[in-house]
Protein backbone atom coordinates (compact mmCIF):
# COMPACT_ATOMS: atom_id res chain seq x y z
CA UNK A 1 0.00 0.00 0.00
CA UNK A 2 3.05 2.26 1.27
CA UNK A 3 4.89 1.83 -2.16
CA UNK A 4 1.88 2.38 -4.73
CA UNK A 5 1.10 5.96 -2.68
CA UNK A 6 4.66 6.41 -3.23
CA UNK A 7 4.47 5.02 -7.01
CA UNK A 8 1.32 7.95 -7.40
CA UNK A 9 3.34 10.36 -5.74
CA UNK A 10 5.87 10.20 -7.95
CA UNK A 11 3.48 10.57 -11.12
CA UNK A 12 1.99 13.75 -9.80
CA UNK A 13 5.68 15.07 -8.54
CA UNK A 14 6.70 14.19 -12.51
CA UNK A 15 3.58 15.91 -13.72
CA UNK A 16 4.23 19.26 -11.92
CA UNK A 17 7.33 19.70 -14.72
CA UNK A 18 5.28 18.98 -17.35
CA UNK A 19 4.03 20.86 -20.45
CA UNK A 20 0.44 22.43 -19.63
CA UNK A 21 -2.72 22.27 -21.81
CA UNK A 22 -4.24 25.36 -20.64
CA UNK A 23 -4.51 27.99 -23.59
CA UNK A 24 -4.84 30.93 -22.22
CA UNK A 25 -7.29 32.03 -24.52
CA UNK A 26 -8.02 35.79 -24.97
CA UNK A 27 -4.18 36.53 -24.80
CA UNK A 28 -3.00 32.98 -26.75
CA UNK A 29 -5.10 32.49 -30.21
CA UNK A 30 -6.84 29.08 -30.23
CA UNK A 31 -6.16 26.62 -32.82
CA UNK A 32 -9.32 25.20 -34.32
CA UNK A 33 -9.35 21.74 -36.77
CA UNK A 34 -8.74 22.78 -40.52
CA UNK A 35 -11.89 21.50 -41.07
CA UNK A 36 -13.82 23.59 -38.14
CA UNK A 37 -17.05 25.68 -39.62
CA UNK A 38 -16.96 29.08 -38.01
CA UNK A 39 -18.26 32.13 -39.75
CA UNK A 40 -19.05 32.05 -43.42
CA UNK A 41 -16.85 33.70 -45.88
CA UNK A 42 -17.81 34.62 -49.53
CA UNK A 43 -15.44 34.35 -51.67
CA UNK A 44 -13.57 35.93 -55.24
CA UNK A 45 -12.18 34.21 -58.27
CA UNK A 46 -8.56 35.44 -58.84
CA UNK A 47 -9.36 38.13 -61.03
CA UNK A 48 -11.37 39.46 -58.12
CA UNK A 49 -15.11 38.84 -59.58
CA UNK A 50 -17.83 36.98 -57.05
CA UNK A 51 -17.59 33.46 -56.94
CA UNK A 52 -21.68 34.06 -55.89
CA UNK A 53 -23.71 33.78 -58.82
CA UNK A 54 -27.09 34.20 -57.17
CA UNK A 55 -28.51 30.56 -57.51
CA UNK A 56 -30.20 30.59 -53.90
CA UNK A 57 -29.34 26.85 -53.16
CA UNK A 58 -27.54 27.59 -50.13
CA UNK A 59 -30.65 29.38 -49.09
CA UNK A 60 -32.76 26.58 -50.08
CA UNK A 61 -30.37 24.17 -49.04
CA UNK A 62 -30.36 25.79 -44.86
CA UNK A 63 -31.92 23.98 -42.73
CA UNK A 64 -32.10 26.98 -40.15
CA UNK A 65 -33.50 29.20 -42.89
CA UNK A 66 -30.52 31.86 -42.29
CA UNK A 67 -29.50 32.68 -45.57
CA UNK A 68 -31.42 35.08 -47.59
CA UNK A 69 -30.03 35.67 -51.24
CA UNK A 70 -31.60 38.12 -53.75
CA UNK A 71 -30.27 37.80 -57.10
CA UNK A 72 -30.16 40.48 -60.18
CA UNK A 73 -28.89 40.52 -63.37
CA UNK A 74 -25.18 40.44 -63.83
CA UNK A 75 -24.30 43.91 -65.63
CA UNK A 76 -22.46 43.17 -69.18
CA UNK A 77 -20.45 46.03 -68.69
CA UNK A 78 -19.41 46.00 -65.44
CA UNK A 79 -19.51 42.01 -64.22
CA UNK A 80 -20.05 41.47 -60.70
CA UNK A 81 -19.68 37.57 -61.29
CA UNK A 82 -18.80 35.18 -63.91
CA UNK A 83 -22.13 34.10 -64.01
CA UNK A 84 -25.55 35.24 -65.77
CA UNK A 85 -26.48 36.80 -61.88
CA UNK A 86 -24.61 37.93 -59.33
CA UNK A 87 -26.06 38.40 -55.56
CA UNK A 88 -26.96 41.97 -54.97
CA UNK A 89 -28.52 40.83 -51.32
CA UNK A 90 -26.58 38.36 -49.35
CA UNK A 91 -27.47 38.45 -45.95
CA UNK A 92 -26.68 35.56 -43.33
CA UNK A 93 -28.24 35.57 -39.91
CA UNK A 94 -25.36 34.57 -37.55
CA UNK A 95 -28.28 33.59 -34.61
CA UNK A 96 -30.03 31.07 -36.81
CA UNK A 97 -27.08 29.75 -38.61
CA UNK A 98 -26.21 26.56 -37.23
CA UNK A 99 -23.29 26.10 -39.27
CA UNK A 100 -23.65 22.73 -39.97
CA UNK A 101 -21.77 24.07 -43.36
CA UNK A 102 -25.12 22.73 -45.84
CA UNK A 103 -24.61 25.81 -47.78
CA UNK A 104 -20.52 25.27 -48.89
CA UNK A 105 -22.22 21.67 -50.33
CA UNK A 106 -24.46 23.30 -51.94
CA UNK A 107 -22.66 25.67 -53.30
CA UNK A 108 -22.38 24.47 -57.12
CA UNK A 109 -19.53 27.56 -57.17
CA UNK A 110 -17.92 27.29 -54.03
CA UNK A 111 -18.21 30.84 -53.29
CA UNK A 112 -19.71 30.30 -49.65
CA UNK A 113 -17.21 28.33 -47.42
CA UNK A 114 -17.28 28.57 -43.35
CA UNK A 115 -14.06 30.13 -42.03
CA UNK A 116 -12.55 29.95 -38.70
CA UNK A 117 -13.79 33.00 -36.75
CA UNK A 118 -15.65 31.60 -34.27
CA UNK A 119 -15.83 35.00 -32.29
CA UNK A 120 -19.07 36.27 -33.33
CA UNK A 121 -20.42 38.30 -30.18
CA UNK A 122 -22.32 41.79 -30.24
CA UNK A 123 -24.18 43.91 -28.22
CA UNK A 124 -27.21 44.08 -30.66
CA UNK A 125 -29.22 41.73 -32.54
CA UNK A 126 -29.31 43.44 -35.63
CA UNK A 127 -25.49 43.50 -35.72
CA UNK A 128 -26.01 39.76 -35.84
CA UNK A 129 -27.44 39.37 -39.77
CA UNK A 130 -24.29 39.73 -41.58
CA UNK A 131 -24.47 41.31 -44.76
CA UNK A 132 -22.40 41.18 -48.06
CA UNK A 133 -20.16 43.18 -47.22
CA UNK A 134 -19.26 41.78 -44.30
CA UNK A 135 -19.09 38.20 -45.67
CA UNK A 136 -17.19 39.03 -48.56
CA UNK A 137 -13.59 38.36 -49.30
CA UNK A 138 -11.70 41.19 -49.88
CA UNK A 139 -10.64 42.20 -53.49
CA UNK A 140 -7.52 40.58 -54.16
CA UNK A 141 -5.74 44.27 -55.42
CA UNK A 142 -7.30 46.23 -52.62
CA UNK A 143 -4.88 47.90 -50.40
CA UNK A 144 -7.65 47.21 -47.79
CA UNK A 145 -5.97 45.68 -44.27
CA UNK A 146 -8.74 43.18 -42.71
CA UNK A 147 -7.68 41.97 -39.71
CA UNK A 148 -10.05 38.98 -40.07
CA UNK A 149 -9.00 38.06 -43.78
CA UNK A 150 -5.52 38.44 -42.89
CA UNK A 151 -5.68 37.18 -39.63
CA UNK A 152 -4.09 33.14 -40.06
CA UNK A 153 -7.27 32.77 -39.16
CA UNK A 154 -8.87 32.44 -42.80
CA UNK A 155 -6.55 29.28 -43.97
CA UNK A 156 -8.99 26.43 -44.89
CA UNK A 157 -8.52 23.47 -46.59
CA UNK A 158 -11.24 23.87 -49.38
CA UNK A 159 -11.85 21.57 -52.75
CA UNK A 160 -11.13 24.76 -55.14
CA UNK A 161 -13.66 24.48 -58.34
CA UNK A 162 -11.39 25.27 -61.25
CA UNK A 163 -12.38 27.31 -63.49
CA UNK A 164 -14.66 26.13 -66.82
CA UNK A 165 -11.62 25.96 -69.40
CA UNK A 166 -9.72 23.83 -66.04
CA UNK A 167 -12.16 21.63 -66.41
CA UNK A 168 -11.88 19.23 -68.97
CA UNK A 169 -7.71 19.24 -68.64
CA UNK A 170 -8.22 18.48 -65.19
CA UNK A 171 -10.79 15.24 -65.80
CA UNK A 172 -8.18 14.49 -68.27
CA UNK A 173 -5.29 14.93 -65.73
CA UNK A 174 -6.92 12.64 -63.42
CA UNK A 175 -7.96 9.70 -66.13
CA UNK A 176 -4.39 9.87 -66.72
CA UNK A 177 -3.39 9.41 -63.10
CA UNK A 178 -5.62 6.62 -62.75
CA UNK A 179 -4.26 5.13 -65.75
CA UNK A 180 -0.44 5.41 -64.76
CA UNK A 181 -2.18 3.97 -61.11
CA UNK A 182 -3.32 0.99 -62.31
CA UNK A 183 -0.42 0.15 -64.54
CA UNK A 184 1.68 0.07 -61.93
CA UNK A 185 -0.66 -1.54 -59.12
CA UNK A 186 -1.21 1.00 -56.34
CA UNK A 187 -4.33 2.28 -55.39
CA UNK A 188 -5.69 5.36 -57.25
CA UNK A 189 -6.87 7.33 -53.90
CA UNK A 190 -4.97 10.47 -53.26
CA UNK A 191 -5.60 12.36 -50.11
CA UNK B 1 6.84 38.04 35.03
CA UNK B 2 7.64 41.08 34.52
CA UNK B 3 5.54 43.83 32.75
CA UNK B 4 8.46 43.84 30.38
CA UNK B 5 8.00 40.13 29.92
CA UNK B 6 4.24 40.43 29.02
CA UNK B 7 4.34 43.26 26.82
CA UNK B 8 7.03 40.95 24.71
CA UNK B 9 4.88 38.02 24.73
CA UNK B 10 2.09 40.44 23.18
CA UNK B 11 4.29 41.65 20.69
CA UNK B 12 5.64 38.20 19.44
CA UNK B 13 2.06 37.15 19.52
CA UNK B 14 1.21 39.49 17.46
CA UNK B 15 3.38 39.26 14.70
CA UNK B 16 2.96 35.23 14.75
CA UNK B 17 -0.89 35.96 14.78
CA UNK B 18 -0.07 38.25 11.88
CA UNK B 19 1.99 36.48 9.96
CA UNK B 20 -0.12 33.35 10.30
CA UNK B 21 -2.87 35.12 9.38
CA UNK B 22 -0.92 36.79 6.47
CA UNK B 23 0.47 33.53 5.52
CA UNK B 24 -2.80 31.62 5.03
CA UNK B 25 -3.47 33.67 1.63
CA UNK B 26 -0.89 32.12 0.31
CA UNK B 27 -0.89 28.93 1.43
CA UNK B 28 -4.39 28.76 -0.72
CA UNK B 29 -2.91 30.09 -3.32
CA UNK B 30 0.20 27.69 -3.46
CA UNK B 31 -2.34 25.21 -3.00
CA UNK B 32 -4.45 25.87 -5.89
CA UNK B 33 -1.57 26.66 -8.12
CA UNK B 34 1.03 23.16 -6.77
CA UNK B 35 -2.36 21.26 -7.57
CA UNK B 36 -3.03 22.72 -10.66
CA UNK B 37 0.59 22.38 -11.86
CA UNK B 38 0.53 18.58 -10.89
CA UNK B 39 -3.13 18.10 -13.00
CA UNK B 40 -1.30 19.97 -16.35
CA UNK B 41 -3.19 23.12 -15.64
CA UNK B 42 -1.89 26.58 -14.72
CA UNK B 43 -4.17 27.45 -11.99
CA UNK B 44 -5.08 31.35 -10.95
CA UNK B 45 -2.59 33.26 -12.72
CA UNK B 46 -4.76 36.46 -13.20
CA UNK B 47 -5.06 38.82 -10.32
CA UNK B 48 -1.69 40.32 -9.87
CA UNK B 49 1.76 38.69 -11.00
CA UNK B 50 1.74 35.11 -11.24
CA UNK B 51 -2.00 35.44 -9.48
CA UNK B 52 -0.28 36.14 -5.68
CA UNK B 53 -3.34 38.27 -5.28
CA UNK B 54 -5.98 35.68 -6.15
CA UNK B 55 -7.01 34.86 -2.84
CA UNK B 56 -7.05 38.65 -1.46
CA UNK B 57 -9.46 38.96 -3.46
CA UNK B 58 -11.43 36.14 -2.92
CA UNK B 59 -10.80 37.10 0.83
CA UNK B 60 -13.12 40.83 -0.26
CA UNK B 61 -15.29 38.41 -2.24
CA UNK B 62 -16.06 36.70 1.06
CA UNK B 63 -16.29 39.82 3.12
CA UNK B 64 -18.99 41.24 1.11
CA UNK B 65 -20.86 38.25 0.54
CA UNK B 66 -24.39 37.81 2.52
CA UNK B 67 -24.41 35.99 5.98
CA UNK B 68 -26.87 33.09 5.72
CA UNK B 69 -28.78 31.66 8.54
CA UNK B 70 -30.77 28.62 7.54
CA UNK B 71 -33.98 28.48 8.63
CA UNK B 72 -34.14 26.25 11.75
CA UNK B 73 -30.51 26.61 12.38
CA UNK B 74 -29.44 26.83 16.75
CA UNK B 75 -28.51 30.38 16.41
CA UNK B 76 -25.96 30.52 18.83
CA UNK B 77 -24.12 27.77 18.31
CA UNK B 78 -24.46 28.32 14.65
CA UNK B 79 -22.31 31.45 15.19
CA UNK B 80 -19.91 30.20 17.63
CA UNK B 81 -19.01 27.22 15.97
CA UNK B 82 -16.62 28.55 13.26
CA UNK B 83 -14.92 31.07 16.18
CA UNK B 84 -14.38 27.68 17.97
CA UNK B 85 -12.69 26.42 14.25
CA UNK B 86 -10.49 29.24 14.14
CA UNK B 87 -9.52 30.04 17.55
CA UNK B 88 -7.99 26.97 18.64
CA UNK B 89 -5.86 26.91 15.09
CA UNK B 90 -4.99 29.86 15.77
CA UNK B 91 -3.85 29.31 20.15
CA UNK B 92 -1.58 26.65 18.92
CA UNK B 93 0.79 28.97 17.07
CA UNK B 94 1.94 30.33 20.77
CA UNK B 95 3.77 27.25 21.96
CA UNK B 96 5.34 26.56 18.07
CA UNK B 97 9.27 27.36 18.57
CA UNK B 98 10.11 29.03 15.47
CA UNK B 99 13.34 29.62 16.44
CA UNK B 100 15.82 30.02 19.80
CA UNK B 101 13.60 33.53 20.31
CA UNK B 102 11.09 33.08 17.84
CA UNK B 103 8.42 31.64 20.65
CA UNK B 104 6.05 33.40 22.30
CA UNK B 105 5.97 30.82 25.68
CA UNK B 106 7.82 27.88 26.20
CA UNK B 107 5.03 25.78 28.57
CA UNK B 108 7.10 22.63 29.87
CA UNK B 109 3.57 20.55 28.49
CA UNK B 110 3.60 22.20 24.95
CA UNK B 111 3.20 19.06 23.43
CA UNK B 112 0.06 18.01 25.43
CA UNK B 113 -1.59 21.69 24.90
CA UNK B 114 -0.70 21.37 21.20
CA UNK B 115 -2.89 17.90 21.31
CA UNK B 116 -5.44 19.53 23.60
CA UNK B 117 -6.24 22.61 21.16
CA UNK B 118 -6.61 20.42 17.96
CA UNK B 119 -8.71 18.29 19.84
CA UNK B 120 -10.54 21.17 20.69
CA UNK B 121 -10.98 22.37 17.24
CA UNK B 122 -13.17 19.38 16.37
CA UNK B 123 -15.74 21.13 18.55
CA UNK B 124 -16.37 23.52 16.39
CA UNK B 125 -16.78 21.41 13.54
CA UNK B 126 -19.48 18.82 15.25
CA UNK B 127 -20.94 22.24 16.22
CA UNK B 128 -21.05 23.41 12.91
CA UNK B 129 -22.36 20.47 11.78
CA UNK B 130 -25.13 20.13 14.59
CA UNK B 131 -26.41 23.15 14.43
CA UNK B 132 -26.74 24.01 10.74
CA UNK B 133 -29.43 21.97 10.40
CA UNK B 134 -28.98 20.17 6.86
CA UNK B 135 -28.20 16.39 6.99
CA UNK B 136 -25.07 17.05 4.82
CA UNK B 137 -23.69 19.32 7.12
CA UNK B 138 -24.75 16.45 9.88
CA UNK B 139 -23.04 14.15 8.40
CA UNK B 140 -20.24 15.51 7.80
CA UNK B 141 -20.08 16.55 12.00
CA UNK B 142 -20.65 12.91 13.11
CA UNK B 143 -17.77 11.78 10.56
CA UNK B 144 -15.19 14.41 11.66
CA UNK B 145 -16.39 13.42 15.22
CA UNK B 146 -15.84 9.30 14.49
CA UNK B 147 -12.06 10.17 12.65
CA UNK B 148 -11.00 12.76 15.36
CA UNK B 149 -11.43 9.76 17.74
CA UNK B 150 -9.70 7.33 15.98
CA UNK B 151 -6.38 9.51 14.75
CA UNK B 152 -6.24 11.21 18.36
CA UNK B 153 -4.88 7.80 19.45
CA UNK B 154 -2.08 7.22 16.64
CA UNK B 155 -0.98 11.06 17.22
CA UNK B 156 -0.94 10.73 20.40
CA UNK B 157 1.00 7.34 20.76
CA UNK B 158 3.12 9.27 18.30
CA UNK B 159 4.04 11.64 20.21
CA UNK B 160 4.67 9.59 23.18
CA UNK B 161 7.30 8.24 21.43
CA UNK B 162 8.73 11.47 20.61
CA UNK B 163 8.33 12.29 24.80
CA UNK B 164 9.89 9.12 25.48
CA UNK B 165 13.47 10.02 23.53
CA UNK B 166 13.37 13.36 23.82
CA UNK B 167 12.51 12.65 27.54
CA UNK B 168 10.46 16.34 27.32
CA UNK B 169 7.03 17.52 26.84
CA UNK B 170 8.50 21.12 26.00
CA UNK B 171 8.55 21.82 22.57
CA UNK B 172 11.68 23.85 22.74
CA UNK B 173 13.12 21.12 24.69
CA UNK B 174 12.89 18.32 22.21
CA UNK B 175 14.12 21.31 19.28
CA UNK B 176 17.16 21.64 21.89
CA UNK B 177 17.39 17.60 22.61
CA UNK B 178 17.61 17.26 18.36
CA UNK B 179 20.35 20.20 18.13
CA UNK B 180 23.02 17.52 19.99
CA UNK B 181 25.47 16.17 17.45
CA UNK B 182 24.63 12.45 16.70
CA UNK B 183 27.36 11.26 14.44
CA UNK B 184 30.46 12.78 14.84
CA UNK B 185 32.39 13.23 11.04
CA UNK B 186 35.94 14.09 10.04
CA UNK B 187 36.54 16.38 6.62
CA UNK B 188 40.07 17.81 6.51
CA UNK B 189 40.10 20.00 9.49
CA UNK B 190 36.62 20.31 9.94
CA UNK B 191 34.56 19.07 12.54
CA UNK B 192 31.06 18.04 11.32
CA UNK B 193 28.23 16.48 13.27
CA UNK B 194 24.86 15.23 12.22
CA UNK B 195 22.54 16.39 14.56
CA UNK B 196 20.22 14.24 16.39
CA UNK B 197 16.94 14.82 14.36
CA UNK B 198 14.21 11.91 15.67
CA UNK B 199 14.68 12.01 11.49
CA UNK B 200 17.35 9.89 11.87
CA UNK B 201 16.84 7.24 14.30
CA UNK B 202 14.99 4.34 12.79
CA UNK B 203 13.09 4.09 16.04
CA UNK B 204 10.76 7.40 15.59
CA UNK B 205 10.05 6.44 11.89
CA UNK B 206 7.14 4.42 12.53
CA UNK B 207 5.85 7.61 15.12
CA UNK B 208 6.59 9.83 12.42
CA UNK B 209 4.69 8.11 9.40
CA UNK B 210 1.61 7.36 12.56
CA UNK B 211 2.11 11.57 13.09
CA UNK B 212 1.86 12.14 9.42
CA UNK B 213 -1.12 10.31 8.54
CA UNK B 214 -3.06 11.59 11.82
CA UNK B 215 -1.99 15.11 10.86
CA UNK B 216 -3.30 14.59 7.63
CA UNK B 217 -6.41 12.98 9.15
CA UNK B 218 -6.53 16.13 11.93
CA UNK B 219 -6.47 18.95 10.19
CA UNK B 220 -9.57 17.11 7.75
CA UNK B 221 -7.09 16.65 4.37
CA UNK B 222 -7.48 14.61 1.66
CA UNK B 223 -7.47 11.81 1.64
CA UNK B 224 -9.03 12.12 4.76
CA UNK B 225 -11.17 14.74 4.12
CA UNK B 226 -14.05 12.72 4.98
CA UNK B 227 -16.04 15.60 6.77
CA UNK B 228 -16.00 17.88 3.99
CA UNK B 229 -15.77 15.66 1.15
CA UNK B 230 -17.57 17.84 -1.43
CA UNK B 231 -18.58 14.71 -3.82
CA UNK B 232 -20.50 13.36 -1.03
CA UNK B 233 -21.79 15.80 1.09
CA UNK B 234 -21.87 18.72 -0.84
CA UNK B 235 -19.22 20.49 1.57
CA UNK B 236 -19.78 18.48 4.61
CA UNK B 237 -20.12 20.39 7.94
CA UNK B 238 -19.57 24.14 6.60
CA UNK B 239 -22.63 23.51 3.92
CA UNK B 240 -24.39 25.96 5.41
CA UNK B 241 -21.95 28.67 5.86
CA UNK B 242 -21.44 31.69 4.10
CA UNK B 243 -19.46 34.80 4.02
CA UNK B 244 -16.93 35.36 6.28
CA UNK B 245 -17.94 32.45 8.64
CA UNK B 246 -17.46 30.37 6.03
CA UNK B 247 -13.71 32.41 5.94
CA UNK B 248 -13.17 31.16 9.30
CA UNK B 249 -14.10 27.75 8.61
CA UNK B 250 -11.24 28.09 5.63
CA UNK B 251 -8.57 29.92 7.71
CA UNK B 252 -9.17 27.10 10.54
CA UNK B 253 -8.48 24.81 8.08
CA UNK B 254 -5.17 26.24 6.79
CA UNK B 255 -3.99 27.34 10.71
CA UNK B 256 -4.08 23.70 11.02
CA UNK B 257 -2.31 22.27 8.83
CA UNK B 258 0.02 25.08 9.82
CA UNK B 259 0.17 23.95 12.94
CA UNK B 260 0.72 20.11 12.30
CA UNK B 261 3.37 20.81 9.70
CA UNK B 262 5.08 22.97 12.07
CA UNK B 263 4.21 20.08 15.02
CA UNK B 264 5.91 17.48 12.04
CA UNK B 265 8.93 20.14 12.09
CA UNK B 266 9.69 20.10 15.37
CA UNK B 267 9.09 16.72 16.95
CA UNK B 268 10.91 15.03 13.85
CA UNK B 269 13.07 17.13 11.55
CA UNK B 270 14.72 18.88 14.41
CA UNK B 271 12.92 22.21 14.05
CA UNK B 272 15.06 25.27 13.74
CA UNK B 273 18.56 23.35 13.61
CA UNK B 274 20.71 22.73 10.59
CA UNK B 275 20.70 19.09 8.95
CA UNK B 276 24.60 19.56 9.59
CA UNK B 277 26.31 20.92 12.30
CA UNK B 278 29.79 22.51 11.04
CA UNK B 279 32.89 23.03 14.00
CA UNK B 280 32.41 22.69 17.85
CA UNK B 281 29.71 26.00 18.05
CA UNK B 282 27.56 24.48 15.07
CA UNK B 283 28.04 27.25 12.50
CA UNK B 284 24.78 27.87 10.81
CA UNK B 285 24.59 28.84 6.73
CA UNK B 286 20.85 29.95 7.25
CA UNK B 287 19.83 31.88 10.49
CA UNK B 288 17.15 29.18 12.65
CA UNK B 289 14.28 30.88 11.60
CA UNK B 290 15.32 29.92 7.63
CA UNK B 291 15.70 26.50 8.71
CA UNK B 292 12.32 26.31 10.44
CA UNK B 293 10.56 27.69 7.26
CA UNK B 294 12.06 25.66 4.94
CA UNK B 295 11.56 22.67 6.97
CA UNK B 296 8.04 23.84 7.58
CA UNK B 297 7.02 24.84 3.69
CA UNK B 298 8.41 21.62 2.92
CA UNK B 299 6.26 19.53 5.12
CA UNK B 300 2.88 21.82 3.98
CA UNK B 301 4.04 21.09 0.30
CA UNK B 302 3.63 17.45 0.89
CA UNK B 303 -0.04 18.45 2.39
CA UNK B 304 -0.68 19.28 -0.65
CA UNK B 305 1.37 17.09 -2.79
CA UNK B 306 -0.46 14.70 -1.09
CA UNK B 307 -4.27 16.02 -1.57
CA UNK B 308 -2.83 15.85 -5.31
CA UNK B 309 -2.52 12.47 -5.43
CA UNK B 310 -4.52 10.77 -3.15
CA UNK B 311 -8.26 10.24 -3.44
CA UNK B 312 -10.85 9.75 -0.80
CA UNK B 313 -10.16 7.00 1.65
CA UNK B 314 -13.16 4.80 2.11
CA UNK B 315 -15.11 5.59 5.34
CA UNK B 316 -14.82 2.42 7.11
CA UNK B 317 -11.65 1.81 5.29
CA UNK B 318 -10.48 5.20 7.33
CA UNK B 319 -11.78 3.30 11.29
CA UNK B 320 -9.51 0.15 10.06
CA UNK B 321 -6.51 2.57 9.02
CA UNK B 322 -6.75 4.69 12.80
CA UNK B 323 -7.74 1.47 14.80
CA UNK B 324 -6.39 -1.69 12.95
CA UNK B 325 -3.08 -0.13 11.72
CA UNK B 326 -2.25 3.10 13.56
CA UNK B 327 -3.03 2.08 16.82
CA UNK B 328 -1.03 -0.92 17.48
CA UNK B 329 1.77 0.25 15.32
CA UNK B 330 1.91 3.42 18.26
CA UNK B 331 1.74 0.61 20.99
CA UNK B 332 4.30 -1.39 19.18
CA UNK B 333 6.73 1.40 18.78
CA UNK B 334 6.33 2.49 22.35
CA UNK B 335 6.95 -1.01 23.73
CA UNK B 336 10.04 -1.22 21.10
CA UNK B 337 11.42 1.88 22.88
CA UNK B 338 10.10 1.15 26.69
CA UNK B 339 12.31 -2.66 26.08
CA UNK B 340 15.54 -0.31 24.08
CA UNK B 341 15.10 1.80 27.18
CA UNK B 342 15.45 -1.01 29.47
CA UNK B 343 17.87 -2.91 27.68
CA UNK B 344 20.05 0.11 27.93
CA UNK B 345 19.26 0.93 31.27
CA UNK B 346 20.15 -3.05 32.14
CA UNK B 347 23.04 -3.07 30.82
CA UNK B 348 24.26 0.39 32.41
CA UNK B 349 23.43 -0.51 35.99
CA UNK B 350 23.98 -4.06 35.17
CA UNK B 351 21.02 -6.20 36.49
Amino acid sequence: MVRDILRSMKVTFRHMFAPKVTIQYPDEPVKVAPRFRGRHILRRWDDGLERCIGCHLCSAACPADAITVIAEDNPRDNPVSHGERYAKVYQIDLLRCIFCGYCEDACPVNAIVLGHVFEMSAYRREDFIAEKEDLLEPHPKSFVKDTFFDSDLYKRSYLPVPAEADREGLIESRQRELQQALQKGTPPISL
Amino acid sequence: MTATDIGWSVVKLLIIVGCVMLAVPFMVLAERRFIAFMQDRLGPNRVGPAGLLQTIADGIKLLFKEEIVPVGADKPIYYLAPMLVMVPALCTFVVIPFGPNAQVSDLNVGVLYILGLASLGVYGIVLAGWSANSKYALLGGLRSSAQMLSYELGVGLAVVVVVMLTGTLSLRGIVEFQGEPLLPLRWGAMELSIPRWLLFNPLAWPALFMFLVGGFAETNRAPFDLPEAETELVAGYHTEYSGMKFAMFFLGEYASVTTASAMVTTLFLGGWNPPLLIGQDGFRILPPLAWFLLKLLSVIFIFIWARATLPRIRYDRLMQLGWKLLLPMGIGNVALIALYDAWKLSSTVGF
